[in-house]
């Protein structure tokens, strides 16, 4: 299946979820002729409608690769494809897992904690130089933002141990 | 504009020091391969809330220029263009730096950005003054109009298919519709979170888009390769260079006027548009493509050209054409100044203080091109992990410092989710950052033109301004599906008759 396909499916079901979510809104005293629901039903109807003629002409190209044969090599970009975003969403998850323990470690251990992560996820390996310049540069980030741009950054939950 | 208001503009605010900070973050972060202009304007953006107006608007627009010319450092030293424009520079700028001209190549480039910034700066005054005398006669109408066209004009125009133009535009009045109703102050969208009451800032939208998806992206990406410093010591043009360059930058810097004000283009088209025509009307086109100087001036003049003439319809019209506008526009709106004509009219100091930073920008880059190149060296030979991860903690630091809210951060991770899932469908993000910027605007006004009708649809048509903006636009969309269906024939054709010939 082609990307058109995929994306024009995704796209028609979260139309479908916004125009019912939309049409939910409720009704105000206020309201003018268009309501807090008009224009949000409206997009909800436009994007399924572009959705669909996406899936249409998807269909028209799936069709057209297949007559051509182009089956085998779209087999294998489709596990590269998987792989790149496997990477991708792994980046993702790093800067999740920074959100979640900032709070508890402070803005300096958690911004070098991150660098270290991101470095390492990206060389895909662990570099002599990577912990100091981690530590250098959470040095230099606390300066700037906590420091120069007084940005209350969260200090974890160092303070109640000292 | 007197001399004293030009003293005082130099001397007493901070223009001048941030258009200097403007190209000089420009050129490094455009001297990074796959750091475009859009995304090192969009790290800055968090920086800029507590900024005063006109300086962070300055700063933003000169950071679009450095980075414009920063993109050629790596394309003539490495070959890998720092930004997608310098990618039409790297075809003679490398072949020239493998001829031991490397610093002869830089200049070239340099003085040619140095061109195509002023010829565009001229261009961008003349252009954008004369609208500021229709602004007045804006209705409601009019601004809902002017919202539609903008956005079927970048549905249309971004990306390669005109459906997933208008998916990405609808996907970001979406967004735009989330948080409070602009009339009855009815909540929409928000699913019980107090953090989304007053709706997604677009910041986050573009910061999440441009800057979080590239840095997934750039998890599965190779490293570049690292850059000679011996070679790059940037060379003045000699005379004869200069007699030769002269015909291919005022190319550059008419094909730089022409993509810049079409919103759509952009710097990328056109300098592959302005190398070709510089190659069509050379006496040496042999040598294009092995180290020809006219092949980096055109290119240069090009998309720095682009990177002033691409503000005129941004300024005046509200509609960013290009990535990197769109992110400027994005800073205007954190000023709580909305492009388009009554910029002119309430803010006309800070159009007035923008042109000024964009002059002082011009005379940056000289400066700041020849002293930054060491250190731009020296970040591209840093490895990529290193600066991927910094770039990552000034991603994460700078929008929690927004309001200090770890929710923010959430939201710009998932948009930065968004971004790479909408690069691997192939949806543009210009309209969907253009739908969630004018999403307010154009629900807003069309409410609002409604109620002052009282819910008559005619008023739309009956206001000259609303009724020929709202022809244009459909004139774009209809255009561009005529377009699209002659594609579809024509590919028909040319397959019926290989399969013809096959048989």
């Amino acid at each position: 299946m082609n990307r058109d396909i995929v994306c024009g499916c995704g796209t028609f079901v979260f139309a479908v979820a916004y125009y019912l979510t939309a049409a939910a809104i409720p009704e105000s005293m206020l309201a003018d002729a268009v309501g807090p629901q008009g224009l949000p039903e409206a997009y909800g109807i436009t994007l399924a409608i572009l959705s669909l003629l996406l899936v249409g002409s998807g269909l028209m190209k799936w069709r057209k690769e297949h007559a051509d044969g182009a089956d085998a090599p779209q087999a294998k970009s489709g596990r590269r494809d998987w792989e790149d975003a496997r990477r991708a969403f792994g980046m993702l998850a790093l800067g999740a897992g920074y959100v979640v323990i900032l709070p508890w470690a402070g803005y300096v251990v958690s911004i070098a904690l991150l660098i270290v992560a991101v470095a390492w996820y990206q060389e895909r390996a662990f570099m002599r130089w990577l912990v100091p310049t981690a530590i250098a540069g959470a040095l230099g980030f606390w300066v700037i933002f906590v420091e120069v741009l007084e940005i209350a950054e969260p200090a974890g939950l160092w303070p109640h141990f000292i | 504009m007197d001399f004293q208001t030009l003293w005082d503009m130099t001397f007493t605010t901070p223009l001048v020091p941030a258009a200097i900070l403007g190209v000089a973050w420009g050129i490094v972060g455009g001297a990074l391969p796959g750091i475009s202009p859009s995304i090192t304007m969009a790290l800055l953006l968090p920086f800029t809330y507590g900024m005063h107006s006109s300086s962070a608007v300055v700063l933003l627009a000169s950071t679009y220029f450095g980075a414009e010319y920063g993109g050629s450092i790596p394309a003539i030293l490495i070959r890998t263009p720092g930004t997608n424009a310098a990618a039409a520079t790297v075809i003679d700028g490398y072949a020239m730096k493998q001829q031991g001209k490397a610093g002869e190549a830089l200049g070239i480039s340099l003085y040619s950005g140095v061109i195509g910034g002023t010829f565009g700066l001229i261009m961008l005054v003349l252009l954008t003054e004369p609208l500021s005398r229709i602004a007045l006669a804006f209705k409601p109408s009019s601004y809902f109009a002017l919202g539609m066209l903008g956005l079927s004009v970048i549905g249309s125009l971004a990306g390669e298919s005109l459906i997933k133009g208008l998916i990405a535009a609808v996907l970001g009045l979406m967004i735009a519709a989330i948080g409070t109703d602009p009339v009855t102050g009815l909540n929409r969208f928000t699913f019980g979170s107090p953090e989304l009451l007053s709706g997604i800032a677009p910041i986050l939208v573009l910061v999440g888009l441009y800057a979080v998806s590239e840095l997934m992206t750039s998890a599965s990406e190779p490293p570049w390769e690292k850059a000679d410093a011996g070679t790059a010591r940037l060379k003045f043009p000699s005379p004869a260079t200069w007699k030769r360059i002269w015909p291919a930058q005022a190319i550059g810097a008419v094909v730089g006027l022409i993509e810049g004000c079409t919103p759509g283009a952009g710097g990328t088209v056109a300098a592959f548009l302005s190398y070709n025509e510089a190659r069509r009307w050379s006496r040496r086109k042999e040598e294009f493509g092995h180290g020809s100087p006219e092949g980096i001036a055109a290119p240069e003049t090009a998309n720095t050209a682009v990177s002033k003439t691409a503000l005129i319809p941004m300024l005046s019209l509200g509609i960013p054409g290009t990535n990197s506008t769109a992110v400027l526009l994005g800073g205007f709106l954190i000023q709580n100044l909305i492009p388009g004509p009554m910029l002119f009219v309430q803010h006309a100091d800070i159009v007035r203080d923008l042109y000024f930073g964009l002059g002082v920008s011009i005379v940056a880059l000289i400066l700041v091109g020849y002293l930054f190149m060491p250190p731009c060296i020296w970040m591209v030979n840093r490895p990529k992990s290193y600066l991927m991860a910094f770039i990552f903690a000034l991603v994460v630091s700078g929008v929690y410092a927004i309001e200090t809210s770890l929710f923010q951060v959430g939201i710009v991770l998932a948009f930065g989710g968004l971004g790479y899932a909408m690069r691997y469908f192939r949806l543009p993000f210009l309209p969907m950052v253009l739908g969630v910027v004018l999403g307010f605007l154009v629900e807003s006004n069309f409410r609002r033109a409604l109620v002052l009708s009282d819910g008559d649809y005619m008023t739309f048509l009956r206001d000259p301004i609303s009724a020929g903006l709202l022809g244009v636009a459909f004139l774009f969309l209809a255009g561009s599906l005529l377009r699209h269906v002659g594609e579809l024939r024509r590919h028909g054709r040319t397959r019926q008759k290989s399969e013809q010939e096959k048989a």
